[in-house]
C-alpha cells in the first residue's frame, strides 16, 4: 500500500524541480469538453461563458469522482475556457479558431478547429517590423475600432466569424476584458487550491513563429521562408521582445511570480518543429525565439511549461540550453517521450503524455500498460507529471480516465 | 535527371518557371514537361526517406509543382497521357483541418495520380459516392480529432455496406492516428506521415496494375 507523504502541491513541484517525490503526481490537461460530454452536455457549452462556473464545477467534481488529482494544467485556459476565449479573442489573436456553437463550420459537438486561411498579408510583415508586435495590434486594432472599419481589411482578417458588430464591441472592451479575466483567474487560482489542487501554468501564449504560421497559414509561411526569409526574420525580431514582456505583465498584474515558480507561463508550440522543418531553420527561426523567450520568465522567477504538440524528438537536445529544474516539457505523444527523457534526464520535468487515441479508442489494459511503462521509465524517481498527451479527449472511455488517474498510485514509484 | 528535374528537386521556383517556358516554346510536348517533374517530385520523396528533406520541402515542391500544372494543365488534355490511378481523399465529417490532406493530395498528383479531392467535413456518402462515380481503387481519409475514428469507421462500414470494401483500399491518417485507430476503423493502413502514405498509395497501385 502507498504511503503519500507530500500534498498535491510539494509532489508537483518536487517532479518540476527534479527532486524526489513520494509518487508521480497526474494532473490531466483537461478542459470542460470530457466533463460535459460525459453528463450530455454540449461541447458549445462548454465554451460559452456563461456556463463558466459550471465548466469549473463539473470538472472539480470529476477530479473528485476519479480518485483525486495532484493538479489541473492550467488555471483558466482549462477548463475555464470561457475566460481565456474573451480575453484572446478580445486581443484578436486568434482569428482562425472556430469554437463550437459559435461558428457554422463545426457542429455544436465538436472541439474548437483551426480553420486555414490567411489572417495577414505579405505586407504585413513591413508593419510588424516597424511598430514591433504590441504596435502592429495597437494599430489593428485601432483602425477596426475607427470610421473606415467598414473598409478596412484587417478589420475583418481579425473579427474572424464574429460579427463586425461584436467584434467592434470586444475590442473597445478589451482592457475590461482583460482586468475580468485577471480577476477571474485569481478566484479559479483559488478554488483550485481550496480544493487541494495545484495549478502547473496560469498564463497561456504561443510562440512567435507559430503565430505567423497560423496568420498566414502553414504553406503560406513555409513559402515565406523559402521566399523572403530575412524578411521574416526580421518581424520575429520585432515580435519576441513584446511577446515576453507582455506575458511577464499579464502573470505579474495577476500577483507575480511565487517562491516555486508555479503557477508559470504555458506556451504552446506547434509548427516549429523537427516534423516541419530542418535543424537549419529551426536555429534560425523558431528555437532563437523560444529561448528567448523562457530565459526571461525564468529569470523573472516563472517556470515554462513547453506544450509541444506534433513531433519534437529531434529538437529536444536544444532543451539542455534552459535552466535546470525551470522548464516542464508537454509533449502530445507524437514526440518520442522516452528518447526525449534519455537526452533530459536529470535536466527537465516532463508533463504527458497519454496518446489521445488509448482515452478514447483504447481499453483499460492498453492505458495501464502504457501508464505504467511511462511511470517506470521517465517518471522513476522524479522528473514527471502523468498527463495527457495535447489534451483530455472530449470523447474519453471513463473507465480509461480512470485507470489513467489510478495508475500513479497502482504503478507508485518514488523516491 | 534532367535540368528541370534537378531545378524542382533543388526547389528552384524561379529556374523551375523559366525552364517550362523555354521546354513549351521550343515546341515540347506537355507530356514530356510533366514527366521531368514527376521524376523532380519523386527525387523530393527520395531526399525525405533519407532525412535530407522535411515537411517544409514537401510543401515547398508541391507548391512549385502546382504552378507549373498551372501552365501545363491547359495543353495536357490534347497530349493524352495513360490511365492514373483513381485516388479520393477527404479530411472526414466533422473535422476542418485541411493541412495534412493538402500536402497528400499534392504529392500523389505530384507523382501522377488521379486525385479526387472532396475537401473537408466531407460526408460519408460523399466518399461513396464518389467511388462509385469515378471507380476509384483508393481511398484517403484524414483527420485530426479523436471523434474523426468514427466518421472514418462509418466511412469504412458505408464502402461495405455499398459492396465496394474488396474495391478499394483505405488509408487513414491524421496527427494523433496509431495502428489502434486502424483497427477500430477497419481501414487498410495509417500513417501520421504524408511521404509515408503517398509511399503506401504508390505500393497499392503497383500491385494492382
Amino acid at each position: 500500500m502507498l504511503r503519500e507523504t507530500m500534498t498535491t502541491e510539494e509532489r508537483i513541484i518536487a517532479a518540476v524541480k527534479l527532486q524526489p517525490y513520494d509518487r508521480v503526481p497526474v494532473a490531466p490537461h483537461i478542459n470542460a469538453e470530457y466533463p460535459f460530454r460525459r453528463k450530455g452536455r454540449s461541447l458549445a457549452e462548454a465554451y460559452d461563458p456563461k456556463y463558466a462556473e459550471d465548466c469549473f464545477q463539473e470538472t472539480l467534481a470529476l477530479s473528485k469522482e476519479s480518485g483525486g488529482w495532484d493538479a489541473v494544467t492550467l488555471a483558466y485556459g482549462a477548463p475555464l475556457y470561457p475566460e481565456a476565449l474573451a480575453f484572446y479573442r478580445g486581443r484578436g489573436q486568434l482569428g482562425g479558431y472556430r469554437y463550437p456553437g459559435r461558428s457554422a463550420m463545426i457542429s455544436r459537438e465538436s472541439s474548437p478547429q483551426y480553420e486555414e486561411k490567411t489572417l495577414m498579408s505579405i505586407e504585413d510583415y513591413d508593419l510588424i517590423i516597424k511598430l514591433g508586435w504590441r504596435g502592429f495590434l495597437k494599430k489593428t486594432s485601432e483602425e477596426t475600432g475607427a470610421e473606415q472599419a467598414d473598409t478596412n481589411a484587417r478589420w475583418r482578417r481579425f473579427a474572424g466569424d464574429t460579427s463586425e458588430k461584436q467584434a467592434r464591441a470586444s475590442l473597445e472592451s478589451r482592457t475590461e476584458i482583460a482586468t475580468r479575466a485577471t480577476k477571474n483567474y485569481l478566484g479559479r487560482l483559488a478554488s483550485w487550491k481550496q480544493n487541494g489542487l495545484a495549478v502547473v501554468a496560469g498564463h497561456l501564449m504561443i510562440d512567435p513563429q507559430m503565430m505567423l504560421s497560423l496568420l498566414r497559414t502553414l504553406h503560406g509561411f513555409t513559402m515565406d521562408l523559402h521566399r523572403m526569409g530575412d524578411k521574416v526574420k526580421a518581424a520575429l525580431d520585432a515580435m519576441v521582445d513584446d511577446m515576453t514582456e507582455d506575458a511577464i505583465k499579464c502573470m505579474n498584474a495577476a500577483g507575480g511570480p511565487s517562491a516555486s515558480g508555479l503557477p508559470g507561463i504555458m506556451m504552446a508550440c506547434e509548427r516549429g518543429s523537427g516534423q516541419y522543418y530542418n535543424l537549419k531553420i529551426f536555429e534560425k527561426y523558431v528555437w532563437p525565439y523560444i529561448k528567448k523567450m523562457v530565459l526571461a520568465w525564468a529569470k523573472e522567477g516563472y517556470v515554462t511549461t513547453l506544450h509541444f504538440d506534433t513531433d519534437w524528438t529531434l529538437n529536444m537536445p536544444y532543451l539542455k540550453e534552459l535552466p535546470r529544474a525551470m522548464v516542464i516539457c508537454e509533449p502530445d505523444s507524437t514526440t518520442d517521450i522516452f528518447k526525449a527523457h534519455e537526452i533530459l534526464k536529470g535536466h527537465t520535468c516532463f508533463m504527458g503524455d497519454v496518446p489521445p487515441s488509448i482515452s478514447s479508442h483504447g481499453t483499460v489494459k492498453e492505458m495501464e500498460d502504457y501508464c505504467e511503462k511511462l511511470i517506470q521509465v521517465v517518471g522513476k524517481g522524479t522528473g514527471l507529471i502523468l498527463s495527457n498527451g495535447c489534451a483530455v479527449p472530449p470523447d474519453t472511455k471513463d473507465e480509461n480516465f480512470w485507470a489513467m488517474m489510478n495508475s500513479v498510485k497502482k504503478f507508485a514509484t518514488g523516491s | 535527371m534532367s535540368e528541370l528535374s534537378s531545378a524542382l528537386a533543388n526547389l528552384e521556383e524561379e529556374k523551375v518557371a523559366r525552364i517550362i517556358k523555354q521546354e513549351l516554346g521550343t515546341g515540347k510536348d506537355s507530356m514530356g514537361v510533366l514527366t521531368e517533374l514527376r521524376k523532380g517530385m519523386d527525387e523530393v520523396g527520395q531526399r525525405y526517406k533519407k532525412g535530407e528533406y522535411f515537411l517544409s520541402e514537401l510543401i515547398v515542391s508541391g507548391e512549385i509543382f502546382k504552378d507549373a500544372m498551372k501552365v501545363l494543365e491547359p495543353t495536357l488534355k490534347k497530349d493524352g497521357g495513360g490511365p492514373a490511378t483513381k485516388v479520393v481523399i477527404g479530411t472526414v465529417k466533422g473535422d476542418i483541418h485541411n493541412i495534412g490532406k493538402d500536402i497528400v493530395a499534392t504529392l500523389l498528383k505530384g507523382v501522377g495520380f488521379e486525385v479526387y479531392d472532396l475537401g473537408i467535413d466531407v460526408p460519408v456518402k460523399a466518399f461513396v459516392d464518389k467511388v462509385v462515380e469515378t471507380k476509384a481503387t483508393i481511398v484517403g481519409m484524414s483527420g485530426l480529432l479523436t471523434p474523426s475514428f468514427e466518421s472514418m469507421k462509418e466511412t469504412v462500414d458505408a464502402l461495405k455496406e455499398a459492396g465496394l470494401r474488396n474495391k478499394v483500399k483505405v488509408i487513414i491518417g491524421g496527427g494523433v492516428v496509431t495502428e489502434l485507430v486502424q483497427r477500430h476503423t477497419g481501414a487498410d493502413a495509417f500513417t501520421d506521415d504524408a511521404m509515408e502514405g503517398v509511399e503506401i498509395i504508390k505500393k497499392w497501385s503497383a500491385k494492382s496494375n
